[in-house]
């Protein structure tokens, strides 16, 4: 009972799983926002019940009708983006005026500013079409079961599959009969997007997976503090242990589960579902045309939870077993995680069709990813007989788990827990002995970068922050136009792009002579005249060369535009830096090394300053992941020429009191940027340097500054206040600095990189002198007084 | 060469630590002796500074530690009580890096590493991480990067502590050998230890300085109906006179 108390009524442990629960919420719902600004929650709720409504309503009605509905759900779509693009000015507007009342989706948008209603429109523009496809594949699935049949008969005939006994044969004959038995399948059309948003969303394999290592870990924890030696000498503390936590890591994958999936679905169906769904056949999703058991959605649902329950516990026993068998924690979580990088690799990237492909389907990450087993239909080729992905995957499954609690059992009755006689640290041993050379010929500043990087696994988080950094967005979406003249307009400037000459003049002319006098054309022709003249008249003024450049471009990534994005961009630029900084300071407390360095020769201003030269090159490394990234986006899509070309030629800055060229105006935008973000890693290094251990490092800093930045990033304007995002973004104020040459634009950039020296002088004087309460003194400190004061 | 406490006074929150604490330390070996929590640590953490002081001064050759910074470090070896140390280095890679803190560099530092190695008996580990070492074989870890430098004031808090015997006559010994140009400041609660190497033993009681004397003295000081602990009278017996309750 002890065993059981201690992993679930630990507070620390608990809270965890819960916030990683909470987190998966919040990530399934991001996922189905269609932005991320002012009012995203609420476009997002508003385009999810529009989604449902519409399903609910076309239900039961035939398929031609169904179709009309969509098409003219669309139109209205279509006319309401142009009316709030163009207001009273577009065609539409008295149409639109009758429409908007009819229609909920749109009285709601109504109530919205321009920016989030046309991305809620387009949001409901691609809902649309996924109910169109959706009728596609309801309307299409008999004819594609029996496609299956005919081309399975067609091929029994063709020689060059083989003879009776060969695999292709065989794997034929098995895809036929599978899915011959689903002909009497009905399928329906509802309101799937709750249920493919369920089944699609990766991310919860990912956090369940992540609940479960935090329970396995919990049984490594007598490891880790050196008591496992005292746990093993207790009359309970070997094979009875063992089973009260194959119980508890039971009980933790079926909570989880709940917790996790049942959470997602309860949010999913809440979101654009409709219970009446769950008794439609599986195969109506279109994720699910391949499978070939017969399932209602619902029963389906409860089948899949069991077995993700299952799986999660055999995963779970996998890495125990892992982490248990090598007794050095270090070397355990490194083949551990060669172990997940290797699995991962094999079952991501080796095709469905490799002859290899037995060691894709029969790995660790089916289990994680198991929806895959029913998504993708593959029979792979055992000894020249078909199997099934979900039928080996599921079928093995009891025999591994029975394998590996024979084992876990078996180890903790005989195995010894301390000697360090694994193969791995054995090896291990050798490596440290022809590598200790090197490293005993680091300088003291060499040192303190190897202790990051390797020590506190900076190169580890560095890894996946510039893995990470790939899949940011760096572009928004900029609407251009949809008017004629306008368009007109932007293909006369495509076409001119480059310095400004005489040529500008004659292509105008020739323009002209074939335009046929076409109203749009000569309107647009004397757009681009009026636009060239304006050029070489500033150009005159402000003694620079003119160029035609379209600033579309720059818009997209480093205007106004791409605030949301930039504001996003820098959130989890916040959150790389403090990944990677805030365990360079309390990593010595938690090493009981503070007292020792202190009292060497260098031990004080000059390992301050390599710890501090650690931290910067880690900072600016995460800096590089992302900003290299979004000056490749910019450049991939900006005019050529644009980059030497004066700021002034940009639209967006024509009234510009600075003479630079657009390199500069980015040189000086990314010296700011840096600026800030070594700011703010000073202000890691001050915060983290009152804590004792780096969890709790982590946990202040999250609290401090990653919760409010995300939240800000989210759309929760009022964290504005309190986070730093928009000086790190530096987009805002410099914009406004350039272009109207307001100094006190800056103000606030100056003051953030001003505060961050100060932290870095204060955390300087710190670590330099010997007064060094930490939070956990002050608070001793508090309560001690407290406590006076009531006695 | 002199290490001088003068009215050293130290608080640790309404508990007080040290009480004007006045001692000069000259070339020698001296014992500190004390109960738990009489201040054996908190002199030993004042004088490397890693700990502020609420009233005195401690004086190296006449000059303020504390104005001398580096210049003091650059003399002083300190070895602390608890086992901090970095247990993903070597014990090789360990004593090198707190050499290059040190200020040790090139061959000096190759020597001097290969020197406090061998000392310690650690030649045949050193290539090992020190996470997996024993209690007793962190301890010598951290008596090596104590001694490399050659440090003019070596403190050593509890040096001892999880030895051998073998290996705690040895370094015992080792110490005694080192002592004739050097401050050496050893706190322990192995009596004896002190007893055989110690030029003068200092006792510490409640944050005051009860006595310091050479330990022939002490033991001659104890008065002649006391009772002696062992066989005979010993540096036990002068502990439990001046410093049990």
């Amino acid at each position: 009972m002890g065993e059981w108390k201690r992993v679930f009524c630990d507070a620390r442990r608990m809270s965890t799983v819960l916030l990683t629960a909470l987190l998966s919420a919040v990530f399934f719902f991001a996922g189905r926002a269609p932005y991320f600004g002012p009012d995203f929650a609420r476009v997002t709720i508003l385009c999810e019940r529009y989604f449902a409504d519409l399903a609910a309503e076309l239900r039961l009605t035939d398929e031609e009708s169904i179709r009309k509905a969509l098409d003219a759900e669309e139109q209205m779509l279509d006319n309401y983006y142009w009316y709030r693009t163009y207001g009273k000015d577009h065609e539409s507007f008295d149409m639109m005026r009758s429409g908007i009342e009819g229609s909920r989706f749109l009285s709601s948008l109504e109530r919205l500013d321009d920016e989030p209603a046309l991305r809620a429109v387009m949001a409901a523009e691609a809902e649309i079409d996924e109910l169109t496809s959706q009728l596609d594949h309801i309307a299409g699935y008999h004819d594609y079961i029996d496609s299956i049949g005919k081309q399975a008969y067609l091929q029994s005939m063709t020689s060059v599959f083989g003879g009776a006994d060969s695999f292709a044969r065989r794997n034929i004959a098995k895809t036929a009969s599978e899915f011959d038995l689903l002909r009497d399948v009905e399928v329906e059309f509802g309101s799937n997007r709750a249920y493919e948003g369920f089944v699609t969303y990766e991310l919860a394999d990912y956090f369940y997976l992540c609940v479960i290592v935090i329970f396995v870990f919990a049984f490594l924890e007598e490891r880790n503090v050196g008591i496992c030696g005292v746990v093993r000498s207790c009359r309970y503390g070997r094979g009875r242990l063992g089973v009260h936590r194959i119980l508890i890591l039971a009980l933790a994958s079926i909570l989880s589960v709940i917790l996790i999936y049942g959470g997602g679905l309860l949010l999913s169906v809440s979101l654009s579902g409709d219970l009446d769904d769950l008794g439609r056949a599986v195969q109506s999703l279109e994720c699910f045309r391949t499978l070939t058991v017969k399932r209602t959605i619902g029963g389906w649902i409860a089948e899949y939870m069991l077995v993700k329950a299952a799986c999660g516990f055999a995963v779970g026993m996998i890495l125990w077993c892992l982490l248990g068998t090598i007794t050095n924690a270090q070397y355990s979580f490194a083949a551990l995680c060669a172990v997940v990088f290797t699995e991962y690799a094999l079952f991501s990237f080796l095709p469905r069709q490799s002859i290899f492909n037995p060691v894709k389907y029969f790995n660790i990450f089916s289990y994680i990813r198991t929806s895959v087993l029913y998504t993708d239909y593959l029979n792979i080729n055992l000894f020249d007989h078909p199997f099934g992905i979900r039928d080996i995957s599921l079928g093995c499954l009891p025999v591994i788990t029975i394998a590996l609690i024979a084992l876990t059992l078996i180890m903790a009755n005989v195995r010894h827990p301390e000697g360090h006689r694994d193969l791995l640290s054995r090896a291990a041993g050798v490596w440290d002995m022809l590598t200790d050379k090197w490293r005993c010929s680091m300088t003291a500043g060499g040192w303190e970068i190897y202790k990051s990087l390797f020590h506190q696994h900076g190169a580890f988080i560095l890894a996946i922050v510039i893995i990470v950094g790939g899949s940011l967005n760096f572009e928004s979406t900029i609407v251009l136009t949809d008017n004629e003249k306008d368009i007109w307009y932007q293909a006369y400037l495509r076409d001119l792009a480059g310095p400004l000459t005489d040529a500008a003049d004659e292509y105008i002319a020739s323009a002209r002579a074939s335009s046929l006098d076409d109203p749009d054309r000569t309107a647009a022709l004397d757009k681009v005249e009026a636009h060239i003249n304006e050029l070489r008249r500033r150009a005159e003024a402000g003694a620079y060369e003119p160029v035609i450049v379209s600033d579309a471009a720059f818009r997209s990534v480093y205007g106004a535009d791409a605030a949301y994005t930039q504001r996003m961009n820098a959130s989890i630029l916040m959150i790389f830096v403090i990944a990677v900084c805030a365990s360079v300071m309390p990593y010595e407390e938690r090493s009981g090394m503070v007292y020792v360095l202190r009292s060497q020769k260098r031990g004080r201003g000059a390992v301050f300053a390599y710890k501090t030269a650690a931290a910067v090159i880690m900072t600016f490394v995460a800096c590089a992941s992302v900003y290299i990234r979004e000056i490749s986006a910019f450049i991939s899509h900006a005019d050529s020429g644009i980059l030497s070309s004066s700021i002034r030629n940009l639209d967006c800055f024509a009234d510009s009191p600075f003479i630079m060229t657009v390199w500069q105006y980015m040189l000086a935008l990314y010296a700011v940027r840096c600026a800030a973000v070594l700011s703010l890693s000073f202000v890691v290094l001050y915060v983290s340097s009152y804590t004792k251990t780096v969890g709790a490092s982590y946990a202040a800093l999250f609290v401090l500054l990653g919760a409010p930045a995300l939240l800000y990033a989210l759309g929760v304007d009022m964290m504005g206040h309190i986070t730093p995002v928009c000086i790190i973004s530096a987009a805002g104020p410099m914009w406004e600095f350039i272009k109207n040459g307001r100094a006190s634009a800056m103000t606030s950039t100056a003051v953030w990189v001003t505060a961050g020296v100060l932290m870095l002088i204060l955390c300087k004087r710190r670590w330099c002198s010997c007064k060094r309460p930490h939070i956990r003194q002050f608070m001793e400190t508090i309560n001690a007084k407290s406590g006076s004061q009531k006695g | 060469m002199q290490l001088q406490l003068k009215d050293i006074t130290k608080r640790y929150g309404k508990k007080l630590a040290l009480d004007s604490l006045s001692v000069t330390f000259t070339a020698g070996i001296y014992g500190i002796l004390g109960a738990n929590g009489a201040g054996k640590s908190t002199m030993m953490n004042l004088i490397t500074d890693n700990i502020s002081r609420d009233g005195g001064s401690i004086t190296y050759d006449g000059k303020d530690i504390l104005e001398m910074g580096g210049a003091f470090r650059a003399v002083l070896g300190y070895m602390p009580q608890q086992q901090g140390v970095y247990g993903q280095m070597t014990a090789e890679s360990f004593v090198s890096y707190m050499g290059r803190l040190k200020g040790l560099r090139g061959r000096n530092l190759k020597d001097q590493v290969a020197d406090v190695l061998a000392l310690t008996n650690l030649c045949d580990v050193k290539h090992k991480k020190i996470g997996g070492f024993s209690g007793g074989m962190k301890q010598r870890v951290l008596l090596a990067q104590a001694l490399l430098g050659e440090p003019k004031v070596l403190i050593l808090d509890e040096p001892t502590a999880g030895l051998d015997p073998k290996e705690r006559v040895r370094i015992r010994g080792f110490i005694e050998e080192l002592a004739h140009d050097k401050i050496v400041l050893l706190a322990t609660h192995i009596v004896s230890d002190i007893e055989s190497i110690a030029d003068e033993v200092m006792l510490l009681k409640k944050g005051k300085l009860i006595r310091i004397s050479p330990p022939a003295e002490l033991i001659a000081s104890l008065p002649d109906t006391w009772e002696p602990v062992g066989v005979r009278m010993s540096l036990e017996d002068v502990y439990m006179y001046y410093l049990g309750e």
